[in-house]
């Protein structure tokens, strides 16, 4: 879908003008990433008058279409949730305005935190040495803020994917993870035999479904040399089990190559189970971390057949996303080795 | 050597796995070492990455697909046909349906099971990452 800047540009001032009721100026817009499904673009604005008046540092983003899970939060769902982050004090990129349609697309822009994400730098670089050292405290205890949100008050579970009152989340993702594979098409006996270990280990349900971000690790996360900066990436925010959210940024795949360094390749999890426990008051089961690391992994393994198979349908041709479907065995002997004799 | 089916027709060379380590190491050394947007180069880089994936294809691809048939047949008692890799997909489905059905669950077969599963998802990562294979298993749990 060809979209030049300059035609980007016009439509935003247009909505934006009618919007604040004053003349604006976008500048300086740029593409930073963009494939099918989504667009991110990076742009400055100035608003003359009124309210709003000043300069914004921002990046918009717009929505094309194309998912990896099926229950992916759309982006009016997902600007709605960084709402009630914001107001609950976790960091993220202030979610300044939503625009249902933009050249026919819906977008958002927030605003723009200066940083690094890519977890290859965050996990190597000299320059956030200090930062791997505060992070994983840093992550722990922004995640029991997360995760002590009032999802009742906030209305939650209209609009946010969760289980039904009959399953417990392990079992519901379990269900969900089946159904997957059975859509894949391609049989994976191992991740039969991870997903067999998950039924018959399930945890009880946990006493309350929490707020999940439901990608929480290093790489969706901005971070600076004094550490976290801000919280990305909401858009598989649901309801569930605290331990999904605890045991994801602790997967091998999240490590970017130093596999020694459980979480995300930067430390051992003391810190951030540490922090976690002390803000939410808690006690943490390393049973159920274990559990949950178990069924992340048979998650993002039938993410990636998922990826995979929007190159191979032809909805979204891409190379990384047919590589893939390569790298789905590196996440099945992770599955393997996780539940051998247990 | 000439009985493998991939070298059937005779071609001039290069061969088939010289055109694709050609074409490895041209993305690798002209492309992702001159792009400057970083975007371009990391594709460039998986681009290379998945021509090694062919050329290890190519050369193992068909020893470990009899190599899992003769497992499989074993496993599940069942005979050959004369498609390697039909077979390989018919008893692999068959082999996923029993483990879910909870047919696969304790005992000798499970190890069994457990056994060849693994060998196989071995065997897809000498070809997809044998780099990520050794890795994982230097690692002492």
């Amino acid at each position: 879908m060809p979209l030049s800047p300059a035609e980007l540009q016009t439509a935003l001032e247009n909505q934006l003008r009618a919007l604040t009721q004053s003349e604006v100026r976008v500048e300086n817009l740029r593409l930073l990433a963009g494939g099918a499904s989504q667009q991110l673009w990076s742009l400055d604005l100035s608003v003359a008058s009124g309210e709003t008046s000043g300069n914004y540092r921002l990046v918009l983003r717009r929505q094309l279409g194309g998912k990896i899970y099926r229950d992916a939060l759309d982006l009016e769902r997902e600007f709605r949730v960084m709402q009630i982050a914001y107001a609950s004090d976790v960091s993220l990129p202030y979610p300044q305005i939503f625009l249902p349609d933009l050249l026919g697309r819906p977008a958002a822009l927030l605003h723009r935190k200066e940083g690094e994400t890519i977890g290859r730098r965050i996990v190597r670089d000299a320059t956030f040495e200090n930062a791997r050292k505060r992070l994983p405290a840093q992550m722990g205890e922004m995640l029991a803020r997360i995760h002590r949100v009032n999802v009742e008050r906030h209305n939650m579970r209209l609009f946010l994917p969760h289980p039904p009152v009959e399953y417990s989340p392990a079992r519901w993702e379990i269900k969900q993870l089946e159904h997957n594979l059975e859509d894949v098409g391609e049989p994976h006996p191992a991740l039969e035999l991870g997903i067999r270990w998950l039924h018959r280990n399930e945890p009880p349900a946990p006493k309350n479904l929490v707020w999940l971000h439901g990608d929480y690790r290093i790489g969706n996360v901005v971070v600076n040399q004094d550490g976290l900066v801000s919280i990305l990436d909401w858009e598989f925010s649901h309801l569930g089990d605290p331990y999904q959210d605890l045991s994801w940024p602790l997967l091998r795949d999240w490590r970017f190559g130093n596999d020694a360094l459980q979480f995300g390749g930067i430390a051992q999890p003391d810190d951030f189970f540490a922090a976690y426990e002390r803000a939410s008051n808690t006690t943490l089961d390393p049973a159920r971390v274990h559990y949950w690391i178990v069924l992340n992994n048979v998650r993002w393994a039938v993410g990636m057949l998922n990826q995979a198979r929007r190159h191979l349908s032809g909805e979204e041709p891409n190379l990384e996303f047919a590589s893939l479907g390569r790298r789905c065995a590196e996440l099945e002997l992770e599955v393997l080795r996780l539940i051998e004799g247990r | 050597m000439y009985a493998e089916p991939w070298e059937n027709n005779m071609q001039d060379q290069p061969t088939d796995r010289e055109l694709i380590t050609a074409v490895a190491h041209f993305l690798q050394t002209e492309i992702a070492s001159n792009v400057t947007d970083h975007r371009l180069k990391f594709r460039a880089l998986v681009a290379a990455n998945v021509l090694t994936i062919v050329e290890r294809e190519l050369e193992m691809g068909e020893t470990l697909l009899r190599a899992e048939r003769a497992r499989l047949l074993k496993l599940l008692d069942v005979t050959a046909s004369d498609d390697v890799y039909a077979d390989v997909e018919h008893m692999t489905r068959e082999l996923a349906r029993r483990i879910r059905a909870g047919q696969a669950d304790d005992g000798p077969f499970h190890d069994a099971v457990f056994a060849h599963v693994k060998q196989t998802v071995i065997e897809k990562l000498q070809v997809a990452n044998p780099k990520y294979l050794e890795r994982v298993r230097q690692e002492t749990r």
